[in-house]
């Protein structure tokens, strides 16, 4: 055992499909001191990870669908006391979820609609790197972006707690086989709309901070998309796009 | 005693607006930022120096993509890079967490894993940091990360300790992490048996843990920055400063706080290093 190696096999656990075999398979004290971490933290750590959960995302959402990634947390909290959560057989002094509950068995049961996107599933977007799923394109008041909003099918909507360019990039590659162009996010400080875009063509991404009336704009679309939803969204592209253009951020459209 | 710097943290994207605002709440007095970027954006670090400058902010350079505690080779250019990004900064010591911030040359950023609490851990990312040190000609502050679940079963602030003499480092701590880490370990926050090199500690943090508990089950410790503080949470950061006598930098991890409550969480730093001086110096 060491600490290398250690590190090692706890990044394959934590990003692995089933982790249970590998780690039976690993030597004997790395297993011990692996197994020992391997609680409910881990556990929860695990399935929120960015990987894990976009790995999941492909699997179950139509390429429609709008990925909201925020930084609440509040709510798992919330949903561990739940009733939901209550019925995943977890012991006292166990760690969680049990052997036979691994990570395929929860999208399995998430699939069949054990869970749906506005519970524990929803927060662990909103976690880490954050991905959240409503599988509605459209968003009421009251959440963390402030208002309704609709993009085009396609058109992926990302708001996340940090806007380095490489989330955008490892999203842009987890969701290689979607359509994607276009990542927007939308802050009020100080009640003025300052939005974030980000631009991918090929592995390149490129970002741009809109303030002020540029800002209001896009919010203005964003808020008028509940009825044509495809023209609004693709109206916001347009108008990002070429704002990005004239104000040279940009030499290339990308959709 | 050297009296620290209080200030804070916040979204240095997002909340870039909100902090000429937040500097307000100390006057003209001292203030300090905790700069959280990647060594290879240029223009965020050129503007943030820029407004620092403007402001009369000082820069606290954390780099969230210095890989203390991971299995990659060390990137020497990189290294190089986050050197040129310290000296933007205008920043005296690089700070981050001791944990696998890159891996298979991956910014892992906020799914970056703890360090494991093993025997070897510190002669490793010791190890690590003389040759970071190297290269960047900058000392390392390593900062006890948030656990949320443990690997290795040593105390978080003896291996950190190890790693500080061993590697001739600066140790940044977190008071909430810390406080998160005691209650998943179910161990006290500063045993009698470590012993802890407080002259090496360069910074000192409070950021938003909490804890949610069921009789006879495991806790769960959950960490964000919009989160304010636990009393308890205080508690600890009041023992950093009444302990640490080098200290550079005590600040309030904010990000999605409100400019007011991160103005709040400063003056209410400062208050406490003044505390903290004064029964010092009457001890």
């Amino acid at each position: 055992m060491s600490y290398e190696s250690v590190m090692r096999l706890q990044w394959e656990l934590l990003n692995a499909r089933d982790p249970l075999p590998l780690l039976d398979s690993a030597p004997e004290g790395d297993r011990s001191v692996l197994s020992a971490g391997m609680t409910y933290g881990w556990w929860l750590d695990r399935l929120r990870r960015d990987a894990r959960i976009l790995g999941v995302l492909r699997d179950v959402l139509p390429a429609s669908s709008v990925l909201f990634a925020g930084s609440s947390r509040e709510a798992v909290r919330g949903f561990i006391g739940s009733a939901q959560f209550a019925g995943r057989g977890r012991e006292v002094g166990s760690t969680y979820p049990p052997s036979h509950a691994t990570v395929k068995a929860f999208v399995e049961y998430v699939r069949a609609g054990g869970w749906r996107p506005t519970g524990f599933f929803k927060e662990c977007f909103d976690y880490e790197a954050g991905m959240a799923v409503p599988s509605e394109a459209t968003y009421s008041s009251g959440t963390p972006l402030g208002g309704s909003f609709v993009v085009a099918p396609g058109a992926w909507l990302v708001c996340s707690r940090y806007d380095f360019e490489m989330y955008a990039r490892r999203l842009h590659r987890a969701l290689s086989e979607k359509p994607w162009h276009l990542a927007i996010r939308v802050h009020f400080p100080k009640e003025i709309a300052t939005i974030v875009v980000s631009l991918a063509k090929d592995d390149s991404v490129r970002r741009v901070r809109l303030k002020g009336e540029t800002a209001s704009v896009v919010v203005q679309a964003l808020g008028q998309g509940s009825g044509e939803p495809d023209t609004v969204a693709t109206d916001l592209a347009d108008r990002a796009l070429n704002r990005l253009v004239d104000e040279g951020f940009l030499g290339v459209a990308t959709s | 005693m050297t009296r620290p710097v209080p200030g804070f943290s916040c979204d240095i994207v997002a909340q870039r607006d909100l902090v000429g605002e937040i500097r307000g709440f100390v006057g003209q007095r001292p203030c300090g930022f905790s700069a959280g970027i990647l060594a290879a954006d240029h223009a965020v670090g050129g503007e943030l120096r820029a407004l620092a400058d403007d402001i009369d902010l000082k820069i606290f350079y954390h780099a969230v993509d210095l890989d203390l505690g991971g299995v990659d080779p060390l990137d020497r250019s990189h290294l190089r890079r986050v050197g040129a990004m310290a000296e933007l900064l205008g920043s005296a010591h690089i700070a981050t967490d001791g944990a696998m911030w890159v891996k298979d040359g991956e910014y892992l950023l906020e799914a970056m894993v703890p360090m494991a609490l093993l025997d070897d851990t510190a002669l490793y990312i010791a190890d690590r940091i003389k040759l970071i040190q190297d290269i960047v000609q900058l000392p390392v502050a390593i900062e006890n990360p948030p656990f949320f679940y443990l690997v290795g079963g040593r105390h978080v602030l003896s291996v950190m300790s190890e790693i500080a003499e061993e590697a001739d480092c600066l140790l940044t701590l977190d008071s909430g992490h810390l406080w998160g880490y005691a209650h998943i370990a179910k161990c006290s926050l500063f045993p009698d048996d470590i012993d802890i090199p407080w002259d090496r500690v360069a910074e000192v943090h409070i950021s938003g843990t909490r804890v949610a508990s069921e009789a006879g089950e495991d806790s769960f410790v959950d960490d964000q920055h919009s989160w304010q503080p636990e009393e308890e949470v205080w508690s600890v950061l009041r023992s950093f400063l009444e302990r640490a006598d080098n200290l550079r930098f005590a600040m309030s991890e904010a990000e999605g706080m409100t400019a007011k409550s991160i103005g709040r969480n400063v003056q209410r730093i400062e208050s406490m290093i003044c505390s903290a001086s004064e029964a010092n110096e009457a001890a």
